[in-house]
């Protein structure tokens, strides 16, 4: 393969400022390592060939006629397939909207084009970001890319195969329960989850509004601070973003983390957790004391709860938000002689399994007599979440564990059975719940050679000591060299 | 528990036509789920308040300043059918 699809962000933008390279080179060799890896991978929904060498040679126009230029120009990204794109077809993953072009971009995708970023493609997810495997995808199964017969994770699993597989030199993914993490721990590449309100939600799919939060997927620590540079900050197109202020997160990339109080939280370890991923993530936080961190024991007594909690606020809120599929104004539509008939007939065939089986829950909990059964009270479960974090963070800076319970799973081992699928997110959905930052970075390779991560949780907006954190342990493993073999 | 009334009511409140031949997988797939997510009935939650937002905000406003977006065609485009500037449906009433 051409070695210029390796490169990362960072190490692009160098070669593009010194005129090693040009974006219209970085991009055909992105484009042609696609179209050899993807027969096996299957990470894209769409490839957009034309439109990312259009961008490219724009770009080249630029990096040609200034000596500075921002950091994503001439870069080739590939978004999750839940961004709208102006004229680029976005699907969700979706039969629903197997045809949808949106008339606008989404916030994240309008500053990554901003800065003249090439968009080669739109990666495979979750129907509706709804699964932990990428498998309830209505168009295909995408594969992990460190073995064929397992599963990326997800949803954003396109997102985290591709960027293992150097199919892009980075992806934007989505995380309501853990789905930038998981797939990011899955794949061994670098997933951030920023805190809810930091980066704009604005044109992105809508599955959780309370919990999803847009963040990105890169090969190594230092493109994910360059990108949080890039997506973060206030958007009033989203009232839900916050307006604090946005540090440089590349400014304290090399700072050290010489006594960083570590909390290590007993439930993040116990059986449910595989011997393998158990045992790279307490070598992990070895290295990690060895650095010059502090360790301490911690207690997040209600982590049991979550999936529980999740799995009555999540579906709660898809069904209200899933509503606006219902074949008027985008999208599929099936034909009928009522208004009725064409709702209930356009959603039947439109939607997949997993995404009626949430979308029921989610209206059985919130239906007239059952709400305060389910729904009232998974509000207050989720302020005794929020509170075990409140009180750990008083004695702690960061919070270390394992991201996924197992390493990538078999296809279809789990996709028959929601609840075990469900169950995989045991680690990642607290941090959703809580609203706060969480990070997953490469930590190693457990049993059959499959990548474990190591997940970082961070203080409310502290995004900065989560990447200082993963940076530091990162140059000191070096495991986000270790590449996956295709063959081709 | 999710019979099959329940799934037939909660169905027509979701707008979603299901098939009679589904409901029994269904409504076993839903009761597991919903046996899983009562373990919540475990926590004593007297005195506690409900969390619907991670980070709250309150009465988020802005200017309000009209803003051209000449993306009336463009958005009628994505529509399955129109007839000028609507959007058409089958009879209502």
């Amino acid at each position: 393969m051409s070695e210029l699809a390796k490169l990362t962000i960072h190490t692009a933008h160098q070669k593009l400022k010194k005129k090693e390279i040009s974006a219209t080179e970085l991009t055909t060799a992105v484009l042609d390592h696609i179209e050899k890896t993807e027969p096996q991978i299957n990470a894209f929904i769409s490839i957009c060939r034309d439109q990312a060498m259009a961008q490219a040679k724009q770009a080249d126009s630029i990096i040609f006629k200034e000596k500075n230029f921002p950091i994503l120009t001439g870069i080739p990204i590939a978004p999750k397939d839940i961004y709208l794109t102006k004229g680029i077809l976005t699907t969700c993953a979706s039969h629903i909207l197997h045809n949808f072009v949106p008339p606008y971009n989404a916030t994240v995708i309008e500053k990554c084009l901003a800065q003249n970023a090439v968009i080669v493609g739109k990666t495979n997810l979750d129907e509706f970001a709804m699964g932990s495997s990428t498998e309830t995808s209505y168009f295909k199964n995408t594969k992990n890319p460190w073995d064929l017969s397992r599963i990326p994770g997800g949803s954003s699993g396109g997102s985290a195969a591709a960027v293992s597989a150097d199919q892009c030199l980075a992806s934007l993914g989505t995380d309501t329960g853990g789905s930038i993490r998981q797939p990011a721990s899955l794949c061994s590449v670098v997933g951030l989850k920023p805190t809810y309100g930091r980066v704009s939600r604005y044109g992105t799919m809508a599955f959780a509004s309370s919990l999803d939060q847009m963040g990105p997927l890169t090969k190594d620590v230092t493109d994910c601070a360059h990108m949080m540079n890039v997506i973060s900050g206030h958007d009033e197109k989203d009232s839900t973003s916050i307006k604090t202020p946005v540090p440089d997160f590349t400014k304290t990339l090399n700072q050290n983390i010489k006594k960083l109080r570590i909390g290590v939280p007993k439930e993040f370890f116990t059986q449910a957790i595989a011997t393998d991923v158990k045992q790279c993530v307490n070598t992990a936080l070895k290295q990690l004391e060895g650095l010059g961190a502090e360790l301490i024991d911690i207690s997040l007594p209600n982590t049991e709860y979550a999936v529980a909690t999740y799995y009555i606020i999540a579906p709660a809120e898809a069904s209200a938000n899933l509503a606006r599929y219902d074949g008027v104004r985008f999208g599929l539509r099936e034909q009928a002689n009522t208004l009725q008939e064409l709702y209930s007939k356009t959603k039947a065939s439109g939607f997949g399994a997993e995404v009626k089986r949430r979308i029921l829950i989610g209206t059985f909990v919130l239906s007239s007599g059952y709400y305060d059964a389910y729904y009232g009270k998974a509000q207050k479960t989720r302020t005794i979440i929020r509170n075990d974090f409140t009180e750990v963070f008083k004695n702690v800076d960061v919070i270390a564990g394992p991201v996924s319970p197992t390493t990538a799973f078999k296809l279809g081992e789990k996709i028959n059975d929601p609840l075990q699928m469900y169950l995989s997110d045991i680690l990642t959905l607290s941090t959703n719940l809580a609203g706060l930052p969480g990070m997953s970075v490469p930590c190693g390779f457990g049993d059959g050679n499959l990548p474990v991560g190591l997940q970082l949780i961070g203080k409310a907006f502290d995004e900065e000591t989560l990447i200082r954190v993963a940076h530091c342990y990162e140059q000191a493993t070096k495991w986000h060299l270790k590449k996956p073999k295709i063959t081709t | 528990m999710i019979n099959k009334n329940e799934i037939i009511r909660i169905s027509k409140l979701a707008n979603i036509k299901i098939n009679d031949t589904d409901i029994p997988k269904l409504s076993q797939e839903l009761n597991q789920i919903l046996e899983y997510v009562e373990k919540i009935n475990e926590l004593d939650l007297k005195d506690i308040k409900p969390t619907s937002h991670a980070v709250a905000t309150h009465n988020v406003f802005r200017e309000d300043l009209v803003v051209q977006n000449e993306i009336i065609n463009d958005v009628l485009n994505t529509a399955p059918d129109t007839e000028e500037n609507f959007f058409k449906v089958p009879k209502v009433i």
